[in-house]
């Protein structure tokens, strides 16, 4: 399965996150259009069906990188990357509306949110950004935006 | 140079940092405006520096000097024309060849040059190492490193600004094109120098160049010159085009030469904005990616606002409620309270999500991304025969169309920019983000950042079946081929992105001081008369307009209110809020002095007919100020008109299959 000595850990990454974005992507589809158990409950599964898109494109972005990897693509090392910044960036995403929500239950005792606990905004994905945040953590040094340079006024 | 004045003109690549290094250069001291004849933003400035005044004028960025498109002429015109003392050339360190094009069309009209070696540190970073005194050397042209952002360089750009000033009138570097256009060139110059006048006021080696290129913009130069006739005679015994080529190629041949001279470049390995460019361009992922990052925008800007919006929402109600029972006599009252408050105050609770909007907007154009977005919507745009270059006035769109009507004049093809401009007003502008915010918020809960983000998708989707009738119909014709350059990708700063935002949102605030305002009173005071009738009723002129209205609107199940406040909405589309606020009367009565409260609980709105509202915003017929642009940039009554009729016909479709189809369906 893992053709490239060169970016292997990287693969071997691709490998797990792309199938486990792809199938929490498809779980959370299904309960979008309408199905429902208590193991989906359990996972937190919402009822968003762009949020599973979502899931799924990364899974996508992810396996497109070890196909690339595997046929003797270094660039394809790309896909793995992106891959993981975009996953972190939604993790982001979720985060902040999980803290407007926080401010709408605690601090303004808005009457929608009076049962609002954080577990209500809890989903795929942010869970499953532990794996993305591994890969930062493991290849930082590929994240440094320092040679990139500040926008200007 | 007139005593101890300078005029200098900085001129460059786009995205080279040349805004930026003008801002470095004149601090506050900036005034904007229009070139003449032409609605190209114009900016000047001005900086004392050691004893000198110094006056600025940032030119378009433009990727050569030929007449290819407005910016190009006007640069030119004014180094020609204007003669500044000196210009200051802003090059983009990690891309030589491509900047130093440009240096070579400045060399050849004549001008004292100085390069400014801008995103040197970017360019280092990578691994390039420039030879500045050698590239010095070669071009006779001073050349200053600076780093924009930073302020790096600036003294030393101003200081050898001030030395190349006082030398004083420059002669015209040559670049050579071979034997045969030489002598071609030599020919068209002593033809040219027979007309003294115009020897005078152009380079004639530099006018012979653009004449031989075919360069419609130069011939018109000499049009009632006594050697118009020569010329022509000469520019009939030639292949124009092929010159043109030839000479391209020559310039980028003495280019060649000199870059591996001066500049090492880095390994070529892979850069990060490389790495991005791979995935956030790739021809599957790009547009799904472009997609997601646009939702998560809208899910951002919703979510995030609705709980600043609540605490201005609370603090508006209460004043208005204070106001219309407190303030004497009762009218005056109301009218602070129902109409001031009520309208301009509820306008003003939306002031959170437009502003989150613009700075991710902000967020995403610093970064770099926004043009990429441009890059990957080109074949689709290629496809329903819009021109590639359509879609950043189209994004310019979502926030506000006026300007981003006035930005199509980069697309060259009348028909292409018909096109674009007919389309923008369907770009969903910050204008009617208030409305969404509201229906969305109040009837489809925890969807409600997925709904506006729809509605945002289906003024995309709008505008490109618009373009594809168009441009199959009335405005056929092939799209001319784009070609555009992706700029680095750049760490977005929280001092740009606030003041890109700042710029965008502030005219929203303006308009609530103005138009709004009046738009309020206007809609209180139709409310409030004839004397003696309840306040807001259906016996009160705005109730017997909206009585009026209300049969071309009950199909899409909308009251009267509703007719009123769109009606209004064709001032500001921030009205239609400013009038719902007004028409609930939200200052007198104390258990429903807020907005969404009042609209949830009117029996006569729910989610299907609130779906079917938004979309009609979004649709209908373009603003005041869009439909005064569209006259203007189109030059037509006809094409005015049709904007208007045509959006006021494709959204009360869209209304009504909306509203019978989903009754018909069950839904409410």
């Amino acid at each position: 399965m893992i053709t490239n000595k060169e970016y292997k850990y990287e693969t071997a990454f691709g490998l797990i996150a792309g199938p486990l974005y792809i199938i929490f992507g498809f779980i959370q589809l299904a309960v979008g259009l309408g199905y429902s158990s208590g193991w989906t409950d359990a996972l937190y599964i919402p009822k968003d069906i762009i949020g599973s898109l979502i899931l799924v494109l990364l899974g996508a972005i992810f396996l497109y990188g070890v196909k690339e990897l595997n046929e003797g693509t270094n660039e394809g090392v790309s896909f793995v990357y992106v891959g993981i910044f975009l996953a972190l960036l939604w993790v982001v995403v979720y985060l902040l509306v999980m803290s407007a929500s926080a401010l709408e239950a605690y601090m303004l005792k808005s009457e929608d949110f009076e049962e609002w606990v954080p577990a209500d905004d809890m989903k795929p994905g942010i869970y499953l950004g532990i794996l993305p945040l591994i890969g930062f953590l493991a290849w930082r040094s590929k994240f440094s935006f320092r040679r990139l340079s500040k926008a200007g006024v | 140079m007139t005593n101890n004045s300078i005029r200098v003109a900085l001129a460059g690549n786009p995205n080279v940092g040349k805004t930026t290094i003008f801002n470095a250069l004149t601090g506050a001291k900036q005034h904007v405006g229009n070139w003449p004849g032409v609605t190209v933003e114009k900016k000047t400035g001005s900086k004392k520096y050691n004893g000198y005044e110094i006056q600025f004028v940032d030119l378009p960025g433009t990727y050569s000097l030929t007449a290819y498109s407005i910016d190009e002429v006007i640069a030119r015109d004014y180094i020609v024309e204007e003669k500044p003392d000196v210009v200051v050339h802003i090059v983009d360190a990690t891309n030589l060849e491509r900047n130093l094009y440009l240096t070579t069309q400045l060399m050849e009209l004549g001008a004292r040059i100085v390069i400014a070696l801008n995103m040197s540190d970017l360019a280092e970073n990578r691994g390039d190492k420039i030879d500045t005194k050698k590239m010095e050397k070669f071009l006779e042209i001073p050349v200053v490193k600076t780093v924009a952002t930073k302020g790096i360089g600036i003294d030393q750009l101003l200081d050898t600004v001030i030395k190349e000033a006082k030398k004083g009138p420059h002669h015209e570097h040559m670049i050579g094109y071979g034997d045969d256009i030489e002598e071609k060139i030599n020919q068209m110059e002593n033809i040219l120098e027979g007309d003294i006048t115009l020897s005078k006021k152009y380079p004639s080696r530099w006018l012979s160049v653009k004449l031989l290129e075919g360069d419609d913009e130069a011939l018109k130069k000499i049009e009632g010159s006594p050697v118009l006739d020569q010329v022509k005679n000469i520019l009939s015994t030639i292949n124009k085009e092929e010159y043109e080529a030839v000479m391209a190629d020559k310039r980028y041949e003495a280019i060649d030469v000199i870059v591996p001279q001066v500049a090492s470049r880095h390994d070529e390995k892979m850069t990060a904005s490389d790495m991005i460019d791979r995935v956030f361009t790739h021809k599957y992922f790009g547009i799904p990616i472009f997609f997601a990052l646009m939702w998560a925008a809208f899910e951002l800007t919703f979510t995030f606002s609705v709980p600043f919006m609540d605490i201005l929402d609370s603090a508006f109600a209460w004043l208005a409620g204070a106001l219309a029972d407190n303030v004497k006599p009762d009218w005056f009252g109301s009218l602070l309270g129902d109409g001031i408050v009520g309208g301009v105050g509820f306008v003003l609770v939306f002031i959170p999500p437009i502003f989150i909007l613009f700075l991710l907007l902000a967020i995403l154009e610093d970064s770099g991304y926004l043009a990429r977005a441009a890059f990957i919507m080109d074949r689709l745009m290629t496809k329903i025969g819009l021109h590639g270059r359509s879609f950043v006035p189209m994004l310019m769109g979502f926030g506000c169309n006026v300007p981003a009507i006035m930005a199509t004049r980069t697309i060259e093809d009348k028909n292409d920019r018909l096109t674009t401009i007919l389309v923008n007003p369907f770009m969903s502008c910050g204008a009617r983000l208030p409305v969404y915010v509201l229906f969305a918020g109040a009837f489809f809960g925890r969807q409600a950042g997925t709904v506006i983000f729809s509605i945002y998708v289906l003024g995309i989707v709008a505008a490109i079946l618009t373009a594809k009738l168009l441009r199959s119909t009335l405005l056929k014709g092939d799209p001319a081929p784009f070609i555009m350059e992706l700029p680095p990708y750049r760490v977005p700063t929280a001092k740009a992105a606030t003041i890109h935002m700042w710029q965008r949102g502030s005219m929203y605030l303006k308009k609530a001081g103005t138009v709004i305002l009046l738009g309020a009173i206007m809609i209180w005071t139709l409310a409030t008369f004839p004397w003696g009738v309840e306040y807001g009723s259906e016996d009160s002129y705005a109730g017997k307009l909206g009585k009026v209205l209300e049969p071309l609107v009950a199909p899409l199940g909308f009251d009267w209110r509703i007719a009123v406040a769109l009606l209004f909405g064709f001032v500001a589309k921030e009205i239609v809020i400013g009038a719902l606020g007004v028409l609930y009367g939200l200052g007198e009565d104390a258990e429903e002095a807020n907005i969404s409260d009042s609209v949830e609980a009117d029996p006569k709105i729910f989610a299907l007919n609130s779906l079917g509202l938004m979309v009609f915003t979004l649709l209908y017929m373009p603003c005041i100020a869009t439909v005064g642009i569209i006259k203007k940039e189109t030059g037509s009554w006809k094409w005015m008109l049709f904007a208007i009729a045509y959006g006021i016909i494709l959204a009360w479709t869209a209304a009504f299959l909306i509203f019978q189809v989903g009754s018909g369906l069950g839904y409410d």
